[in-house]
């Protein structure tokens, strides 16, 4: 648009210019005026405002030369073709001093006009860009805020506080402890950066905080049973694994039966790898309702991203031990031991 | 007096809720339940009031649950994150409350279903169950048993009066529910309703056979045929891309 409109102003400024100076009839100068600004026009435009932006430059000044330079030579080109290639056309010759007065005057209106545009695509270029940035902004501010929900666990949070409530008229020694379980729980979970390795016993305890809650929470039904060596001084795991694993094997267990769920954790470390081994009850009929299976996909893709391999979670069905319907379900999961982490 | 049963597969969930209602007059708690499936007996044996009903709970959610009881009495729906309110209100449940529950806003709920009761206009109908969420399964009901059937297993549903029977390869199962409903709750890549009173699931269709001039059934995979209506039969075309 803005093209558009400086070749028009330009084009009736030159054109009353010659006429104004007697030097030719409007209606041929026009014709002649309007072709030659299109086309020169448009790629004077192109060869600037490509290049030359004023908020990327560090200094004004130089963009401003070249904007001097461009609008000079495109002065010259104009009364040349003018001068020289239209000559026979036009009546009255210019004399050698009018030229460059024409020429002069020309560059100063097209390097003002220039300058304008220049200033122009300046602002609107500011505008686009605080537009984007807003929009980066926003989204970055989505994926904060997601993250965020992620680690307060919404569903969980809220459950605890409800059965901590039931706690405080019928066990208020209980409910203390589940309290502070729950804050040391979402402390954690909140202050866990996604670094590289954390210690493996961190994780460890971390993960009995959010046992030790779903045990209160639902009673009875929910039987852990573990098997963990003691020695773990020293050793490290990348964060957000296993929590996700453990709780996704106790949703799937919890959900998919109705009687007690019996969810097994087992930590070896082999040769070159921590094999944890998660296993939970499940209905062999069952046609899991939506949702499950996300903590699974979330973890292999994560063990993707850090180890770039598809094989370190791997998910397997046993038959139960009883004849009914109940089958288990076992995940286990490879962590790879980094060398710098062994002793 | 209401009558009011609590489902909720949390132990101290549920005692929360007694805990809270036993002051109230009005209410009296005729039985706690920790699952759907004790939830939908005890709803059948003392025909209670008013249930509370928690939504993700073992087998079948609170929302499955509530479509196998022919005559739901008044729900109000007590859950811990709200992602399911608006699903709630679709099913016109008398109130969305949150965990923690706060005892004025429990009040409040229960005030709303005594307005209700005194006035039958409000209460006549039984709740119309809508559930915008496609579902991967129906839960039917079969002498006291409950049955998930996965979507894979269903070959067809035919409208029977007020029910609809599902049909799988051994025997079909009857649910009271609309074929509208249905339509609207299966994934419409799967299954086609090509008829008035059928619904089939495509992955079963064998070939489309002309009976007679402009009339056309469906044979399936298991030799059954299942008829067709004009308007059905070009809407299978079309999703056969034939």
């Amino acid at each position: 648009m803005t093209v558009v409109f400086s070749i028009v102003v330009l084009a009736i400024l030159e054109i009353s210019l010659l006429v104004y100076m007697g030097f030719a009839d409007w209606k041929f100068t026009s014709m002649l005026m309007v072709q030659a600004n299109v086309v020169l026009y448009a790629l004077y435009v192109a060869s600037t405002q490509s290049n030359f932006s004023l908020l990327k430059s560090n200094s004004v000044i130089p963009v401003v030369a070249r904007q001097l330079i461009f609008a000079l030579l495109y002065t010259f080109i104009l009364i040349w073709i003018w001068e020289f290639l239209y000559r026979d056309k036009i009546q009255v010759r210019i004399p050698g001093s009018t030229f460059y007065l024409i020429l002069f005057i020309s560059w100063i209106l097209l390097s003002a006009l220039g300058i304008v545009h220049l200033l122009i695509s300046c602002i609107i270029e500011q505008e686009q860009r605080i537009l984007l940035e807003n929009g980066v902004q926003e989204l970055k501010n989505e994926a904060e805020l997601f993250k965020l929900r992620q680690q307060l666990h919404p569903h969980f949070l809220f459950n605890s506080l409800n059965s901590i409530n039931a706690l405080i008229g019928a066990d208020p020694k209980l409910a203390r402890t589940m309290l502070m379980k729950l804050s040391a729980f979402l402390r954690q979970t909140i202050r866990k950066e996604d670094s590289r390795l954390v210690a493996l016993s961190a994780e460890l305890e971390e993960l009995d905080l959010y046992l030790d809650i779903e045990k209160v929470r639902f009673g009875d039904r929910l039987v852990i049973l573990k098997d963990i060596p003691a020695d773990l001084e020293g050793k490290e795991i990348p964060p957000f694994l296993l929590q996700p694993l453990v709780e996704n094997a106790i949703k799937f267990g919890l959900y998919d039966t109705l009687g007690e769920v019996v969810i097994a954790i087992t930590l070896r470390a082999e040769d070159h790898f921590y094999k944890f081994e998660i296993s939970n009850p499940f209905d062999r009929n069952s046609v899991a309702p939506k949702g499950t299976g996300f903590g699974l996909s979330g973890v292999s893709r994560r063990l993707y991203l850090l180890y770039a391999r598809n094989d370190l979670l791997q998910l397997a069905k046993s038959p139960g031990k009883s004849n009914n319907d109940i089958d288990i379900y076992i995940a286990t999961l490879l962590i790879p031991i980094e060398k710098n982490t062994q002793n | 007096m209401l009558k009011c049963i609590i489902i909720d597969d949390e132990p101290l969930a549920r005692s929360l809720m007694r805990e809270m209602l036993e002051p109230l007059e009005m209410v009296q708690i005729v039985d706690e339940c920790a699952n759907g499936f004790e939830g939908l007996k005890s709803v059948q044996t003392h025909q209670p009031d008013l249930i509370f009903l928690d939504v993700q709970m073992p087998k079948i959610n609170g929302f499955e649950m509530l479509e196998l009881i022919e005559n739901p009495p008044s729900v109000i729906f007590v859950t811990a994150f709200d992602e399911y309110a608006v699903q709630a209100f679709d099913v016109n449940a008398i109130d969305y409350l949150l965990k923690p529950i706060e005892p004025s806003r429990l009040e409040k709920a229960i005030a709303k279903v005594q307005q209700g009761k005194s006035n039958p206009k409000q209460s006549g109908d039984a709740p119309h169950i809508m559930l915008p969420e496609q579902t991967q399964r129906v839960v039917v009901k079969e002498q006291g048993e409950i049955k998930i059937i996965p979507l894979d297993k269903i070959l067809f549903l035919e409208a029977a009066d007020d029910y609809v029977k599902v049909h799988t390869k051994e025997k079909y199962y009857l649910k009271y529910q609309t074929m509208a409903r249905f339509e609207q709750q299966l994934p419409a890549q799967q299954f086609v309703r090509i008829h008035r009173s059928y619904i089939v699931n495509v992955s079963f269709v064998n070939k489309i056979e002309l009976l007679e001039k402009e009339q056309y059934t469906v044979l399936l995979n298991n030799g059954q045929n299942v008829p067709v209506s004009k308007s059905g039969y070009a809407k299978l075309k079309t999703f056969l891309g034939i």
